[in-house]
């Protein structure tokens, strides 16, 4: 194991894999191999319960799918009594996703799960900021900086991740601001907005018009924007977006990340995550790699 | 999707333990219309599947990002089979056509609430099912018969090749009757007066067949198999909500809380 190991500031992992929010459940646990995850992370957890948007919620696209699951929440009793202790039961560390519609909705949360146990925040803020006009909360740097500060200062001493929208003009400017506000790492990102048309009635084929758009189909993506993130700060990225094996996965690496996560792989094959850790000794021998920190960052450009 | 009454999650009897296998493919057969048959090797679901359940089916390609959803028409515990009957409507259910025995199938299952039948003596059981919808109640119209309960299954479909996966149900010895829209004999009117008082009606496949079945929801339990999109059929990506009327905050998932869903009318 001790050549997959990874360090994201504070937090010791023993492997750079692990779950893309809201692709991941406890109830995979009968199915694949916890013991080689780095860490599991929760599904965005909002301080009220929420219903989540209506159906249709999934619709897949060329190697890719579109989501508009609209994150349902327990709300934060319902996540503290059920969902926390679930996770916990799995082994690995816990990173908990937390997300909100205004700043002040983040330090709610934060507050509220400061007693809890688990190993750190993941700041999803790829959700519509309400109070500017539905855009992506994480497209304001201002925003970041108030929502990073406040749960670290709120949600007791913990890392504090922050998850980026990819539907920014400048990812550099957007990840600037996180570390200037505490973050510890970065994960780098989300779904970008996409549509798809049914063309026989001309409606969209999901019930919130757009969605967040995953899988293979974004990798190349999210490798520039990993590649931009990483070299504007000096704190740790987990890379994300379309890795389905262990090839993708070093691909992050090498572009500038140091840990990844893996979201929609999880549907198509919900082994994939353990099969990654277990393939990465023989990826890394004919890398000429010691370990997985030698490949961070290695992309010749010039 | 029913609007007249509210559609229950029912309680999970013992706890789902799917497991995944990349599965070989034993044999893919064309049988009528656009349907195929697909048997799988897969031991533990073999095994463990009940009437109801359903399978993730992971195809592999590079087009394709999510599994397919279904249901599980037979199962051989002895020889460690599923067999999966699929109508090829879209991209995902073409490639499950062109697969050959020797390529291999990931399969994740099985999956979702089990259809419940009320735990009183024997009695009569309906089971309404439409095209690929009759292929979720062969399992449970022979077992229901093998319980001693009088069991009439009603296979509809838009023609009279079209009505597939009954053959089992006919070596068993169950009644089958079916009907298509080429002759008529589909119309709801007449599926209306059967002279068969049931006491269990389910309902699979057809906006007009749970409607149906929602009819006898007086006299009858009345328990409606629902589809939707799905991505991780497990439960957690959230991704196949009914939209259905409930008190709860998040309406029920089809894959967690269904496939399977109890049909209470909303005036008692
Ligand atoms: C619990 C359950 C059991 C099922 N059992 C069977 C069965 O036994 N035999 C059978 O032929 N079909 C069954 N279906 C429907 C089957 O999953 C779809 O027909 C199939 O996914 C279509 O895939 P496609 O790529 O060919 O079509 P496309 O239309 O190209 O599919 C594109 C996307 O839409 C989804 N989709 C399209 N139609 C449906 C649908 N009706 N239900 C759910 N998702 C859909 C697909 O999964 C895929 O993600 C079942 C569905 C569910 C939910
Ligand atoms: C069904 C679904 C639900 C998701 N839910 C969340 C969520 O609750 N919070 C979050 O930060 N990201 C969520 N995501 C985004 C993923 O975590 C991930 O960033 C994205 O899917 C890109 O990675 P992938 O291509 O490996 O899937 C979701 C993605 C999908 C497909
Ligand atoms: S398919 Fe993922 S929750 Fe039902």
């Amino acid at each position: 194991m001790r050549r997959t190991a990874v360090r994201l500031g504070r937090l010791d992992l023993c492997s750079p894999v692990m779950p893309a929010s809201g692709c991941f459940g406890p109830e995979l646990r009968t199915v694949t191999a916890m013991d080689r995850l780095g860490a599991v992370v929760t599904k965005t957890v909002f301080s009220d319960l929420r219903s989540g948007n209506p159906a249709s919620r999934l619709a897949e696209t060329r190697a890719g799918m579109l989501n508009a699951v609209g994150i349902p929440s327990p709300g934060l009793t319902g996540f503290r009594e059920r969902t926390l202790p679930a996770y916990r039961a799995l082994g690995p560390k816990v990173i908990v996703s937390i997300g909100g519609l205004a700043v002040r909705d983040y330090l709610e949360v934060a507050a509220g799960l400061a007693d809890e146990e688990f190993a750190a925040f993941e700041v999803n803020v790829s959700c519509p900021n309400l109070e500017h006009g539905g855009l992506d909360i994480g497209t304001d740097p201002r925003a970041i900086e108030a929502i990073t500060r406040g749960v670290r200062e709120r949600g007791g001493d913990r890392p504090v991740i922050v998850k980026m929208t990819p539907n920014v003009t400048s990812v550099a400017e957007i990840a600037r601001a996180a570390e200037d506000a505490g973050a510890e790492a970065l994960t780098v990102a989300n779904t970008f907005v996409g549509l798809a048309v049914d063309l026989d009635s001309r409606r969209p084929l999901l019930g919130n018009v757009t969605g967040g758009m995953s899988g293979a189909a974004i990798k190349p993506l999210a490798l520039r924007l990993v590649m931009q993130a990483s070299r504007a700060v000096r704190i740790p990225v987990i890379g994300c977006g379309g890795i389905g094996s262990v090839r993708d996965a070093a691909e992050f690496l090498v572009a500038g990340a140091r840990a990844v996560q893996v979201g929609t792989a999880n549907f198509t094959r919900p082994t994939v995550m353990s099969e990654i850790v277990e393939a990465f000794p023989a990826l890394l021998d004919r890398l000429g790699a010691r370990d997985v920190d030698d490949l961070v960052g290695t992309l010749a450009t010039a | 999707m029913i609007t007249t009454g509210f559609l229950d999650v029912l309680p999970a009897s013992e706890e789902v333990q799917p497991t995944w296998i990349d599965a070989p493919v034993l044999s893919n057969v064309h049988l009528a219309d656009r349907y195929h048959r697909l048997r799988l090797a897969a031991p533990l679901a073999a095994e463990r599947a009940r009437p109801g359940q359903f399978v993730m089916l992971t195809i592999s390609s590079p087009v394709l990002a999510l599994p397919r959803p279904m249901a599980v028409h037979d199962v051989d515990p002895e020889t460690g089979t599923i067999d999966i009957i699929y109508g090829v409507v879209g991209v995902g259910t073409r490639e499950m056509a062109a697969l050959r025995p020797g390529a291999t199938v990931g399969t994740l299952g099985p999956l979702g609430r089990p259809f419940a039948p009320p735990p009183s003596a024997p009695g009569r059981a309906l089971l309404l099912g439409r095209g690929i919808g009759i292929c979720s109640l062969s399992l449970l119209g022979r077992e229901l018969h093998a319980a001693g309960w009088d069991v009439l299954v009603v296979a509809s479909g838009r023609t009279p090749q079209a009505v597939v996966g009954t053959e089992e149900l006919d070596a068993a010895g169950v009644r089958v009757l079916r009907v298509d829209d080429e002759s008529g004999t589909s119309a709801p009117e007449l599926l209306r007066d059967l002279d068969f008082a049931p006491t269990y009606v389910t309902a699979c496949g057809s906006a007009r067949l749970e409607q149906l079945a929602a009819d006898h929801a007086h006299t009858a339990e009345v328990q409606i198999a629902l589809e939707a999109p799905m991505a991780c059929g497990l439960g957690y990506c959230h991704g196949c909500s009914t939209g259905a009327r409930t008190a709860q905050a998040e309406a029920p998932l089809v894959c967690a809380d269904g496939p399977v869903f109890r049909y209470r009318p909303a005036t008692p």
